[in-house]
Parts: structure tokens; C-alpha cells; sequence
């Protein structure tokens, strides 16, 4: 597998066992830890999940680039034919909420912010690509 | 691959993947508890927001009902998880 990879995927939960998949032979050859890998997986479900469940008009597959930089992994993903939906706009969930307050929306997005060095969000021409950034441990 | 099983001794153990495809199956055996439960997370490897928000509604239910959860044996890159979501102050973690 070379430095840079990119899939096309239908979108349905069912694609999560071959983005899974993409994730452990892209593990595998860039020799990620078990931290990184499950970083990447994470990312990759919550971002593709969003855009399954909040981006009702998408129609056609959404594409996912994994690119290995220098002491980073790259993970860019994309959905064509959207309206704008710019998940760094999100306010922070507040995590110190009791039981009865805390609910699960915006979680997951909040959690790719936590775990990721870095989150963009760009929209053009219909296109949405949110690209994050995480860098390995030395 | 996920795998969830409810124990003869009330108690859940749980396996695998446990992703937005799967969540729909753990649902299916965790609406069964109604009482305080052990939820073993030994051969469980992973877990995303999904995940994270059936086990919240869950408790929610069950602490509603004067019960709660007992979450045992989480690997580490699960615990990260469940501190970046403030989720290691509403469940006991053993």
C-alpha cells in the first residue's frame, strides 16, 4: 500500500466493516500502534456516520483518503452533493453534566475533537471535505 | 465482529466491535437488564460515540430505577474514550 489510499463508500452502516478493513491493512503497513489505529477507526466511523445521518440530500458515495505524513496520519473525507455542515462550528459537549443532564448528541464529534491535533472543514461546489489530522507518538 | 451475551448471572459480556452498525443488537440484549448489571469489557476492543450512547441511556434507565451499571476490564484505549467523554463520572469503572 502506497503512502496515499482512497476508497469509495456506499453510504450505509454496512460500509463500516470495509473501512474498518481499510484502516487495519493501512495500520499494517505504516506499523501504527494499537493507540493510533484505534484513533483512526474512531475518526473515520464518527465522520463517516455524520454524514450518513445529517447529510439527507448526499446521494452519491462518500470517499475516504488515508495519507501517512512524516510523524502524522492524514485522514480526509468527503461527500458530494450537500448542503454546508461545518462540524467545527460545534460548541464543546460539557462532559462534567451530571447523569440526568448528559445526553449523546454531538458526542462523537466532540470526541474526534479530543482525540485529533487537528480538524478543517472546507465546502465547495457542493463538496464537503473535513480534513483531520493526528500525529503518531513518537 | 461483535458479540454481546446476558449471563445466567445477570451479568453482560461484551465483544469484538461494538460500532454504529452493531448497536442495534447490543440494544436488543441491554433492554433486557433491569436490574444493577456488570458489564464486561474484556474482549471488547472497541467502541465509538454509538457505543458510548447506549451505555448512557442505559444507565439513565437504570439509575432511574434506583439500579445502575458496573462497566470491568476496559482496554486502555477505551478508557481514553470514556474520560475525553466524561463518561469515567457517570459510570463505575472497575
Amino acid at each position: 500500500m502506497s503512502e496515499r489510499v482512497k476508497q469509495t463508500f456506499s453510504r450505509t452502516f454496512e460500509s463500516l466493516e470495509k473501512i474498518f478493513a481499510l484502516v487495519d491493512e493501512f495500520a499494517g503497513v505504516h506499523a501504527l500502534d494499537g493507540s493510533a489505529k484505534y484513533s483512526v477507526s474512531f475518526v473515520l466511523e464518527e465522520l463517516f456516520t455524520n454524514m450518513v445521518k445529517y447529510n439527507p440530500d448526499g446521494t452519491g458515495d462518500i470517499v475516504i483518503e488515508l495519507e501517512r505524513k512524516d510523524d502524522a496520519v492524514v485522514m480526509i473525507v468527503e461527500d458530494h452533493s450537500v448542503t454546508p455542515f461545518d462540524l467545527t462550528k460545534r460548541g464543546p459537549v460539557d462532559t462534567s453534566e451530571d447523569l440526568s443532564q448528559r445526553n449523546a448528541g454531538g458526542l462523537g464529534i466532540h470526541l474526534v475533537q479530543q482525540i485529533a491535533d487537528k480538524v478543517e472543514y472546507q465546502f465547495d461546489n457542493g463538496v464537503s471535505t473535513i480534513t483531520v489530522t493526528k500525529h503518531l507518538k513518537g | 465482529m461483535f458479540d454481546i451475551k446476558y449471563r445466567d448471572d445477570q451479568s453482560v459480556v461484551l465483544s469484538g466491535r461494538l460500532d454504529a452498525s452493531q448497536v442495534e443488537n447490543a440494544r436488543a440484549v441491554l433492554e433486557q437488564v433491569k436490574g444493577s448489571c456488570v458489564i464486561d469489557f474484556h474482549d471488547l476492543n472497541y467502541i465509538s460515540s454509538a457505543g458510548l450512547g447506549l451505555l448512557l441511556a442505559t444507565q439513565k434507565r437504570l439509575v432511574e430505577a434506583g439500579y445502575k451499571l458496573k462497566l470491568v476490564n476496559l482496554n486502555q484505549h477505551i478508557r481514553d474514550v470514556f474520560h475525553y467523554a466524561g463518561f469515567d463520572k457517570i459510570f463505575e469503572i472497575g
